[in-house]
């Protein structure tokens, strides 16, 4: 009984690894205490702000620290997490707005191609026959998306969709052998995607996406 | 027992009553006692997961067992053991024993035939539970699964019969009792042969974490049964059992053995293919900056030296965030190579992928080439060149993996970089950490696992690029280790079976070592370290490897002169002084399997060599089995025979979710021995150099744009 206890005290404090001044290693301590805390976390409901609040909370000053970059607000339809991100990058018809919490989408016109720093993201998509069909409102296209599995290799996963108007949002319907979901483009006159709800990964369920300009 | 035939008369029941059914997708296949799936005793043909790992700790009045079994392939998997009888000596002492099994599933399970797998328990060894079986498992319904199968050895001691493999040739008729030698060989000549004996059983899927068994044992515990044991006294062949899933890891087993006993059992199981976060949490890199083609020609930096001073320190910034060290960079007009330090990214594309990207936003846009040079020990590795415009172009392209994998070069380099192109900080450097440490030795018969904890101080000072002094102290706190007092004899010189007395130290300078690591030519790397080398031993040692950086064969050379330290683990030296070495040739099959092996001179002056197979797993995890023979005759080397053992190496990072960069490393020696001992210097080469090579690196360059 002291022997268990030894170890498994001994297995924790290993893994908690002591104190270092070596860069590479200082992560691991504050992720071991993150995750701890963020499951005893977990029950107690969470005064987090909604899209609405932040959205309202981006004034003239906030826009200013970011360098006037265009902002897109970005929350979880899975969890209550909502967070006002900045363009980082734009490379061809691809903007890549990063959060202050270590979190990326990148967006080819409108639609997402990719996402960072959630786990379980969205390698790539290859969407080449998504975008006319959302500014069409109809019709059917093939995407593919591609995930990391367990072992860093890339895996395929195509999904078949199709396409109608509601409400004056664009809705695109996709199943594939995996899963199957709903993504809600509403484009403004000039045909841009300003607010979308879309789909990211299994386990990471669909994300509302605003571009607030 | 009224409520057992209750199960089993539902469960015939349902036998009647359902059709036929494919295999169930879902996992259906629970451990047994023996830590392999299986029933209560008795086997199934039932595979894990490939690549799962399970630890079972199994308890009853008869045994206490500890096995790890790992599917080795989606077919074959492999089981360690080690368990204790009590009262098994005419002394009324316990035994303790070490059992290795293999498992080969030879027909997969279709709509109407079943799985069909052969297994050999405790094949190496003294062989107290020494058995062989053919067993078939058939799911009647995805819920409901049916086993039969036929056993010798040991699963042949209840209701034998004559073998029907004698029929083949009558040597089948007998089997040889007892063991070989000093123990720990194949008693190849036991397999299949004596009596034979039918045995079976049903498992039901009750509810998602709930399975019921009852099986027909053909073992009759006749080592256990005997009056002067008196640890079980069957009273039917029947035994009845459950599995209960306690969480998505655990499962805890219950049996009612022979109408006699009860057992208990606790399984845990973890997969190197499922770490909790596939592809990882960690934080989202700095996007790509396309160059603006505007300004591509003007070259006026490149002659602006506080400029590039300011270049140098924004990459230094940007990539210390991802926790990448730049230890040199070299600014050209068409060319930036930088000379990076990863100690966080198992997935070594990862770290060339965002040192690139952080190129592609802190270089002059007149800059063509990223020529990206990983460092080990202040020495180069390889260089990853990559084409800017490409790295933009495949970014967001839907295979930008693969295409990003064709188009950058993995080539050679040696040269350190220029004494001008270091960082101001990097030499020299000093590294220091402190903190806890464990240490367990195994299978003392006295207490089986023992126990060390305190604290450790390890330090590391980079004198000049390659030239590195390092050391350890431990100091114990608290535990046993200390306690031991096994004497293992021994022929051979003393190189390993005093542990025990080296354990005793409270206070141990585990290494205290100079390093120098060269290039002394295109694929040749070099290492020359003198000082305190291990725990045991103190001297020189030199090392040499040929890799070239697109090669799946590397060969080393190791040489060295110790002699033995003293057991108080201070500065002292014993007088045993010895020269070891080996030539060593590794070898990357592909399919995840690795090779090695290495011919030369132990420590205790035996010549021979090692053998050594691993599964390795692109995300850092590896399981293996080594196994080594010498001149030391198996009678010489002891109980055992010869040195074999399974090691493993599990990244932090497939707990942890983010990338970690350590890993923990462990090698389990079922006997540790004189015969066929190496000496365990520090930061051999072949695994510093061989990440940043194929085909290490491309086995993870899925994580590139990670």
């Amino acid at each position: 009984m002291r022997l268990t206890f030894l170890a498994s005290a001994g297995v924790v404090l290993a893994l908690l690894g002591g104190c270092s001044n070596d860069p590479s290693r200082a992560n691991v301590t504050k992720t071991l205490v993150q995750g701890v805390s963020a499951k005893v976390k977990k029950s107690e409901p969470m005064a987090l702000p909604t899209a609405a609040q932040l959205k309202a909370a981006v004034t003239p000053e906030v826009r200013a620290q970011t360098g006037n970059q265009p902002l897109l607000i970005g929350s979880s339809l899975r969890v209550p997490v909502s967070a006002i991100m900045a363009m980082a990058a734009e490379n061809g018809d691809v903007r890549t707005y990063l959060g202050t919490d270590g979190i990326s989408f990148s967006l080819r016109s409108g639609v997402l191609v990719a996402s960072r720093g959630l786990g379980t993201d969205l390698m790539s998509a290859e969407v080449s026959q998504v975008l006319p069909r959302i500014r069409a409102g109809s019709g059917q296209a093939v995407r593919a998306h591609r995930y990391l599995n367990g072992e860093n290799q890339l895996v395929v996963r195509e999904y078949r969709c199709t396409y109608s108007r509601a409400g004056g949002e664009v809705i695109e319907a996709c199943s594939g052998e995996d899963a199957s979901f709903e993504n809600r483009y509403v484009l403004d006159r000039a045909g841009k995607i300003v607010i979308s709800v879309q789909w990211v990964s299994p386990l990471l369920g669909s994300y509302r996406l605003e571009d607030i300009g | 027992m009224p409520k057992t035939r209750s199960v089993v008369g539902f469960a015939v029941a349902a036998l009647v009553s359902v059709h036929p059914t494919g295999p169930s997708a879902q996992q259906s296949y629970t451990y047994d006692s023996y830590g392999t799936p299986g029933l209560i005793d008795m086997p199934t043909a039932e595979s894990a997961e490939d690549a799962e790992l399970a630890t079972t700790f199994s308890y009853s009045p008869t045994s206490t067992r500890a096995t790890m079994t790992f599917q080795i392939l989606p077919r074959l998997s492999g089981s360690f053991r080690y368990g204790k009888i009590p009262n098994y000596t005419l002394a009324g002492g316990p035994t303790y024993d070490r059992s290795f099994d293999l498992r080969y599933r030879l027909i997969d399970e279709g709509r109407y035939r079943p799985a069909v797998t052969v297994g050999l328990r405790d094949f190496i060894g003294t062989g107290l539970y020494s058995s062989e079986y053919l067993v078939a498992t058939k799911h009647l319904t995805p819920r409901l699964t049916v086993t039969g199968g036929i056993g010798w050895g040991r699963l042949a001691t209840h209701g034998s019969f004559k073998n029907p493999l004698s029929v083949l040739d009558p040597r089948f008729n007998t089997r040889p009792g007892g063991f070989t030698g000093t123990g720990g060989q194949v008693e190849l000549g036991r397999w299949f042969r004596g009596q034979a004996a039918l045995f079976g059983g049903i498992s039901y899927r009750a509810t998602d974490r709930l399975t019921l068994k009852a099986e027909y044992s053909s073992d009759a515990y006749s080592l256990e049964a005997i009056p002067r044991r008196n640890l079980i006294n069957p009273q039917t062949p029947v035994n009845l059992g459950l599995d209960y899933k306690l969480g998505k890891n655990a499962h805890l087993q219950l049996a009612y053995l022979h109408g006699d006993v009860f057992s208990a059992g606790l399984t845990f199981v973890t997969n190197p293919r499922k770490p909790v976060v596939p592809g990882g949490s960690g934080s989202a890199p700095i996007p790509v900056k396309p160059r603006d083609m505007k300004s591509a020609s003007a070259l006026g930096w490149t002659t602006n030296e506080p400029i590039k001073t300011q270049l140098k320190a924004g990459m230094q910034t940007l990539l210390a965030n991802d926790g990448i060290q730049v230890e040199a960079a070299r600014l050209e007009g068409r060319q930036v190579t930088i000379y990076i330090r990863n100690g966080r990214y198992i997935a070594r594309a990862e770290a060339i992928g965002r040192t690139a990207r952080v190129l592609s936003v802190a270089s002059p846009s007149s800059v063509d080439t990223f020529r990206i040079v990983p460092m080990v020990n202040g020495t180069p590795t390889s260089a990853v060149v990559i084409n800017r415009d490409e790295l933009a172009r495949y970014e967001h392209d839907p295979d930008g993996a693969a295409r990003m994998l064709e188009s950058a070069q993995i080539v050679p380099h040696r040269a350190r970089p220029d004494r001008e192109d270091y960082l101001p900080d990097q030499y020299s450097r000093l590294n220091w950490s402190i903190g806890p440490y464990v240490k367990a030795s195994y299978f003392d018969p006295d207490n089986p696992v023992r126990v060390d904890a305190g604290l450790r101080f390890s330090g590391r000072l980079d004198l000049m690029p390659g030239l590195v002094l390092s050391g350890r102290v431990d100091q114990r706190i608290v535990g046993n280790r200390d306690e031991s007092t096994r004497f293992s004899p021994s022929t051979l010189p003393r190189v390993r079976t005093d542990s025990a007395e080296y354990a005793r130290a409270g206070t141990a300078l585990s290494h205290l070592t100079l390093t120098q690591y060269f290039r002394p030519g295109n694929d040749l790397y070099g290492r020359l370290t003198v000082g305190y080398l291990e725990p045991m031993f103190a001297g020189v040692s030199g090392e040499l490897l040929w890799k070239p950086v697109d090669s799946r064969l590397a060969i080393g050379v190791e040489l060295n002169h110790v002699k033995q330290r003293d057991f108080d683990q201070g500065f002292g030296l014993r007088t045993y002084q010895t020269t070891t070495g080996h030539v060593s040739a590794y070898y990357a099959f592909g399919n995840g399997f690795h090779g090695q092996v290495d011919a030369g001179r132990y420590l205790a002056g035996d010549w021979g060599g090692t053998f050594s197979l691993d599964r390795e797993f692109a995300n850092g995890w590896k399981i293996g089995a080594y196994a080594t023979f010498t001149n030391v005759s198996f009678k010489d080397f002891g109980e055992g025979s010869f040195d074999k053992g399974i090691r493993f190496e599990i990244p932090l990072e497939h707990f942890l979710g983010r990338p970690a960069g350590r890993t923990y490393k462990s090698t389990i020696q079922p006997l540790a021995r004189d015969g066929g001992a190496r000496l365990n210097v520090n930061e051999r080469l072949y695994d510093q150099v061989r990440t940043y090579h194929e085909p290490d690196l491309a086995n993870s360059w899925g994580r590139f744009w990670r």
